[in-house]
């Protein structure tokens, strides 16, 4: 491991720059990501569609069922972190090994579940003001309790202080940006129906069938999710390079390595 | 597990242009959320300009009893801004757009040079490709995404390309002037002579320590303040922040800094990353801010 050759350049980025890097990401990694992303959420795809089963209530004018989308948005945030952990372990891997070790990845989560449980479903929550905690839990593996040393919640608090007007405005921007990916990607994806299906009746919602929202709404609200864990992922690597200067950590970690090498 | 090797090109959204006088620029690329906000103040900005003229029309063209000429006039103004507007600015404006000039981004053709009337236009007219279906831009989206370049179909077709238009400050040689520094350099054996990583590591450490609190200095440092005392004589209890500044100071201040000025090692590196053989990290996580091991 080649502390200082990451695949990803360990910078300082500004939040546009961050937003962008993401892009590149997925292109390069786009089939390990989506089969990573499949993994995670194909349960709670299925899972969602029972509990939802008998929700579809539409609205009298429009057609759309707002009460379904709504509950299917909020289960999907709730089910985020546990879906989402897998890529984020692949990432971490992905950006110092030239082959990211599946069973390693499995392994992994396996070992962090507890905590992920713990943390992410029974305390969600007060976790949710911890934007990074899976990342924390997942990547840095500190214990769930210490009497002593640091502690995953520890090291969380650790990390957040002091940021919380920056992650508020991060958040809602990522929000905003979810939004609207979300958004003209649906409006695609319904203009694509309907042209197809030959339908102009677009606006009346005539178009906008069951599957598009038993199915289709459900994969587009994971393939959203999954855009923003790398997202995430990066925005957590940029918080450690400003705050913690972790770049530099690495750099001297690699020349530590180097001396160590040259002595032996 | 197989480490990086060399040969995977790093990702990031520098590129690297070399021209043909053999001259190698680093641009930084504006990706479409980088560009998103200027082209909302372009059609911000239009809409000004439409909505004004069209009052400014409205009183010239009424008050002569000819309001449905006026009402044509306004009508060729928003062609024109809807389809020009662009092209002229970055004619003109060395491929700038008011929006662009004030998100500090410049549209460049794709060897670095800058772009002519003819790209500008074409790149602006092609827009309405890019905005489909239905101005929801997601075509525009998938073509940036798929190049290193972050290009839109207009781009690809005008070969020009968006960049970030800051440039780096260079810092040149810090300061260092805290007494137990300074004392600790005299202490470092006359015959010590950094490599060249192990210089860019130095430059890099003391670039940023200022912006660290102390705790996480000394966690830093500490990785290769250990085994620099011990090659060094000097006692286990040195300060790890001070040694490594130490020893930046005798590389680059009381060694000869034009040695590294014309060595291309950057002396205040913001993003040098260094291409040296595989080291094996112990096996630990690397995103875990571990102490050194001991010995």
């Amino acid at each position: 491991m080649q502390l200082d050759r990451a695949r990803i350049a360990i910078r300082s980025r500004t939040k546009a720059d961050v937003i962008d890097l993401a892009l590149k990401v997925i292109r390069v990694f786009a089939g390990p990501l989506l089969a990573w992303l499949a993994a995670g959420a194909a349960p709670m795809f299925f899972l969602n569609r029972w509990l939802l089963a008998g929700f579809q209530v539409y609205d009298f004018v429009w057609e759309i069922p707002f009460s379904y989308m709504f509950l299917t948005a909020v289960l999907v945030f709730l089910e985020m972190p546990l879906v989402t952990a897998l890529i984020t372990l692949f990432l971490g891997q992905a950006v110092f090994l030239h082959k990211p070790n599946a069973r390693s990845i499995a392994r992994d989560f396996l070992r962090a579940l507890p905590q992920l449980i713990v943390y992410q479903v029974l305390l969600r929550p007060v976790s949710i003001f911890h934007p990074f905690l899976n990342e924390v839990i997942l990547l840095e593996r500190n214990p769930l309790r210490n009497k002593r040393g640091t502690t995953t919640w520890s090291r969380s608090r650790e990390l957040h202080r002091g940021e919380s007007s920056d992650l508020v405005v991060q958040g809602f921007l990522h929000f905003c940006l979810g939004l609207v990916l979300f958004g003209t990607t649906w409006f695609s994806l319904a203009a694509l129906r309907t042209l197809l299906l030959g339908d102009w009746d677009l606006l009346t919602g005539a178009a906008l069938d069951q599957p598009m929202y038993t199915t289709y709404y459900h994969l587009l609200l994971w393939s959203i999710v999954g855009y923003t864990a790398v997202l995430r992922f990066l925005s957590y690597l940029n918080l450690r390079i400003r705050r913690e200067g972790w770049d530099v950590e690495l750099q001297v970690r690699a020349e530590r390595a180097r001396l160590a090498r040259q002595v032996v | 597990m197989d480490s990086m090797t060399p040969g995977d090109a790093q990702l990031d959204t520098t590129i690297e242009i070399v021209t043909p006088e053999n001259i190698a620029f680093r641009y930084q690329v504006a990706g479409p959320f980088r560009r998103l906000p200027a082209f909302l103040l372009d059609v911000a900005l239009q809409t000004l300009i439409w909505w004004a003229g069209g009052g400014l029309l409205a009183m010239l063209f009424g008050a002569v009893g000819l309001a449905g000429l006026g009402f044509g006039f306004w009508l060729i103004l928003w062609f024109v801004l809807s389809w020009f507007y662009g092209g002229l600015f970055e004619t003109y404006c060395n491929g700038q757009t008011p929006g662009k000039r004030m998100m500090r981004i410049r549209v460049i053709a794709s060897d670095g040079q800058p772009i002519n009337g003819l790209q500008a236009v074409l790149r602006n007219l092609l827009r309405a490709i890019d905005g489909q279906p239905l101005f929801t831009y997601q075509l525009g989206l998938f073509s940036a995404m798929m190049n290193d370049r972050f290009q839109r179909l207009g781009d690809l077709a005008s070969g020009t390309m968006v960049v970030v238009d800051e440039r780096e400050r260079f810092r040149g040689i810090l300061q260092i002037d805290e007494p137990e520094v300074l004392r600790l350099a005299r202490q470092i054996p006359a015959t010590f002579q950094a490599a060249p990583s192990l210089a860019r590591t130095l430059a890099a450490y003391a670039e940023r320590r200022l912006g660290l609190p102390v705790p996480r200095r000394i966690e830093i440092a500490r990785h290769l303040a250990d085994p620099l005392a011990r090659r060094f004589g000097l006692p286990a209890d040195t300060s790890p922040d001070h040694l490594l500044c130490a020893a930046y100071q005798r590389t680059f201040v009381a060694d000869d800094p034009a040695r590294w000025q014309s060595s291309g090692v950057p002396l205040t590196p913001s993003a040098a990353l260094v291409a040296e053989p595989a080291a094996r990290a112990a096996g630990h996580s690397p995103f875990v801010s571990q102490p050194p091991a001991a010995g």
